[in-house]
């Protein structure tokens, strides 16, 4: 009896073992080679980063190579072999010999962060999503029709990397948001590909929405990002045309951030917010600081620099200015608040709570400049309706 | 004869000294803290004038003295950031340094600090539910319930959880002898409640996270005039029980035993001085944050400089230092130019460190003569 029940639990084992997707090459696919000819040039279509500064691409006839160039805030570059599906595995030069080797177009993903969704969206490649770290921030509905498809596992419920639950499931690709969790390295020894998108990591909110095309060299949709870009590209650049003659005392000055027990956080100097702000014809009132992401400055300093800036962008979950004393009784003492004029991009909430600012945002700088313009220049933004941005009603 | 008390004391740490010598030495600690007093305005006066922005001394003096105009930023930045802050630093300071002696002479215990009975957990457990826990569950039921917003809800939920980790400690205080285990109860709590604000900690977003570890770095800045109608009587409320039992805490320096054989009720003086000490932890933990180091540091401070473990000396200078120290260490995580934001629970440790060690040395008795 009990031999039984081992042999029926081998069996149940080993046939699991077998259905784990992934596993062998699967040259049946579409678009893989059948019959490899050296000579021919299998990516035709391809594609160059024009303002993101952290990636870079590089074509040779059958495969790829991508470079990721400040993975975290500290560490060395990365580099990806992205090797097209049934062509022999070519002779790689040393600086990539520890290169992981990716056969492309991708079918299946792992992805550590809700940024990368829209960009899966916007490539019409939901259907290689396998794997999300959370799903509870999720807030980009056609994923989250195919999560509650019941395609994808949820592989860091609890912020904590489930390897074991990854390495099961074998996914192509683990796209993670930077930084190196121990758990990065496991699952590398286990031969699965950790892939960094660090698009938070550009200055401009255009080479943010350029991580389109690092996507999209895993899906070998080069053609469809390089089309969809420079049309969020050409928006963008001639929105910014119509600011661009304005002398400076036509631009308001504009400040950003939130207090917490007497320390601002608020958008550095060389944050894609501050590049915003510049371009929707604004003057940012923390312009020189060096910071490119988020940082904090004391009540203070804020006062001084920004009492009489006229336009407060990005603040907290406030639902009116009364609700703003309430957590701060010294945001009086800004001109932008004594007027009204307080903005959040709270227009669209997901009913999880989370901004469709974060998940459409990404891709769409054109859409975020145009709100910025008509709240800064209403009179050249009479065409744009807005998409995110609201101002904090009174009561 | 009236110093009959202190006489005692005396004589349990110093068995040697002569009376001469103990005049002498009530000399000294007048003169400690007449000192401590010129401090405390000197640094009160300076932390007004010197921070992140720059404001002309001339421009300081006027809004001090009420002779600028209301408008300008120099007269927001004096009256609405600065006084309060340092009000609140000053205040922090002595009820940290009060609560931390109150702890050492009831536990005679020279590591006893306010946060011993597990308040600054509790007021810790307290503030994770409401910044960590996502969406409408219990944050936005507990802050909806008080009518309360942002920081306010963190303040009533650190209260809230030092409230719980008091009335749990003193409860189960009621049943047991030896204060020790009083003490241990109090570790226990603190580790209980460190374990759901670790689980609570493990399933956050980076955002709220970000906060919260903003809360563990302790600041003085948010405590505005609004707040400061409810800190300050608070604080006060805690000090003044200090300063009215210093006799009653000369005695517990001899121990539960003889102290209760010199007539006191040595029962009740236990919870009086824990209730005082919660209080004066508890609101300074939900208005600054786990402000680390003072209280178990201001009263070695004390102790050293004065020479002496009698109350009646001890409780106006800890109070005195207190406020030194913090509004020193406030000083220096806003120094001028700095707009960015040095956390004050690195400076207090940082700064006070080697200065307690230097106290200690220095005193070769050993600053904690129980």
């Amino acid at each position: 009896m009990l031999r039984s029940l081992v042999f029926i639990a081998t069996a149940l084992l080993v046939s699991v073992g077998c259905a784990g997707p992934g596993k062998a090459p699967d040259t049946s696919r579409k678009g893989c080679i059948e019959s490899f000819d050296s000579s021919k040039d299998y990516f035709p279509e391809k594609t160059k980063p024009e303002f993101a500064e952290n990636f870079s691409l590089e074509y040779h006839n059958s495969y790829k190579v991508v470079t990721v160039r400040r993975p975290a805030d500290v560490g060395m570059e990365e580099k990806y072999v992205l090797l097209q599906c049934g062509a022999p595995r070519p002779e790689l030069p040393a600086v990539l010999s520890r290169a992981p080797v990716i056969t492309v177009p991708i079918t299946s993903l792992f992805s550590a962060s809700s940024t990368h969704m829209p960009l899966l969206v916007d490539l019409g490649h939901v259907e290689v999503l396998t794997g999300v770290a959370q799903a509870r921030y999720i807030t980009t509905e056609p994923i989250l029709d195919w999560i509650r498809q019941g395609h994808v596992t949820e592989y860091a419920a609890n912020d904590v990397i489930d390897t074991e639950t990854v390495i099961l499931k074998a996914p192509a690709i683990v796209m993670s948001s930077g930084g190196f969790p121990e758990a990065y390295n496991t699952l590398q020894k286990a031969g699965i590909a950790v892939v960094t998108n660090v698009e938070w990591q550009e200055r401009s909110a255009l080479a943010r929405a350029e991580w389109l095309k690092f996507m999209a060299v895993f899906l070998n949709e080069e053609g469809k990002a390089n089309g969809q870009f420079n049309a969020i590209r050409d928006r963008y650049m001639a929105l910014k045309d119509r600011v661009i003659k304005l002398p400076e005392k036509a631009r308001p000055r504009v400040m950003t951030g939130t207090v917490y027990r007497g320390t601002f956080d608020i958008s550095g100097g060389a944050s894609y917010v501050a590049r915003l702000i510049a371009d929707a014809g604004g003057v940012y009132v923390w312009a020189e600081n060096k910071a490119s992401g988020g940082t904090s400055v004391d009540i203070e300093s804020q006062i001084a620099r920004a009492a009489d800036a006229d336009i407060w962008i990005n603040g907290g979950d406030w639902t009116s200015l009364k609700d703003m004393l309430a957590e701060e009784p010294r945001y009086r003492h800004f001109k932008s608040f004594q007027q009204g004029n307080v903005w959040l991009y709270n227009r669209i909430v997901h009913e999880n709570g989370g901004y469709d600012y974060w998940s459409r945002g990404i891709t769409r700088p054109d859409l975020i400049l145009g709100d910025l313009i008509k709240i800064f220049h209403p009179e050249l933004a009479r065409d744009h309706e807005f998409v995110w941005y609201k101002q904090v009603p009174r009561e | 004869m009236k110093v009959a008390p202190r006489l005692a004391v005396h004589h349990s740490s110093q068995p040697a000294h002569t009376v001469a010598r103990r005049w002498s030495s009530r000399s000294r600690e007048s003169i400690v803290i007449a000192a401590m007093m010129l401090a405390l305005v000197a640094v009160f006066l300076l932390s007004l004038a010197i921070s992140s922005v720059w404001v002309p001394l001339d421009q300081v003096v006027a809004v001090l003295t009420g002779m600028d105009t209301e408008q300008s930023s120099a007269h927001v930045l004096i009256r609405e950031v600065r006084l309060p802050r340092s009000l609140t630093a000053l205040l922090a300071g002595a009820a940290l340094g009060i609560a931390g002696l109150q702890m050492q002479t009831l536990f005679r215990n020279p590591l006893a600090d306010p946060y011993a009975l597990g308040i600054a957990s509790g007021a810790s457990l307290g503030v994770a539910l409401v910044l960590l826990t996502s969406g409408a569950v219990v944050s936005n039921v507990f802050a909806s319930s008080l009518g309360l917003a942002g920081d306010a809800a963190v303040t009533a939920a650190s209260i809230a959880g030092a409230a719980l980790a008091i009335s749990v400690v003193l409860g189960l205080s009621n049943r047991v002898e030896n204060p020790a285990t009083v003490l241990i109860l109090g570790l226990m709590f603190g580790y209980a409640a460190q374990a759901f604000v670790t689980v609570l900690v493990a399933g956050t977003d980076p955002d709220k996270l970000q906060r919260w570890v903003a809360w563990g770095f302790g600041s003085f800045s948010g405590v505005q005039w609004g707040k400061m109608t409810l800190f300050a009587p608070l604080v006060l409320i805690g000090l003044g029980i200090s300063a009215l039992t210093t006799k009653q805490l000369n005695a517990l320096l001899l121990g539960e035993k003889y102290a209760s054989s010199m007539g006191l009720n040595v029962r009740r003086m236990r919870v009086l001085t824990m209730a005082g000490a919660s209080i004066l932890g508890g609101v300074v933990t939900a208005f600054c944050g786990p402000i680390a180091f003072l209280g178990i540091a201001i009263p070695h401070m004390c102790r050293g400089l004065l020479g002496t473990s009698d109350h009646r000396s001890l409780v106006p200078a800890t109070i005195l230092m207190g406020g030194i120290v913090a509004l020193t260490a406030q000083i220096i995580s806003l120094l001028p130019g700095n707009s960015g934001v040095f956390p004050l629970n690195a400076v207090t440790s940082l700064i006070g460190a080697p200065v307690v060690v230097i106290v200690l040395m220095r005193n070769r008795r050993g600053a904690f003569t129980a």
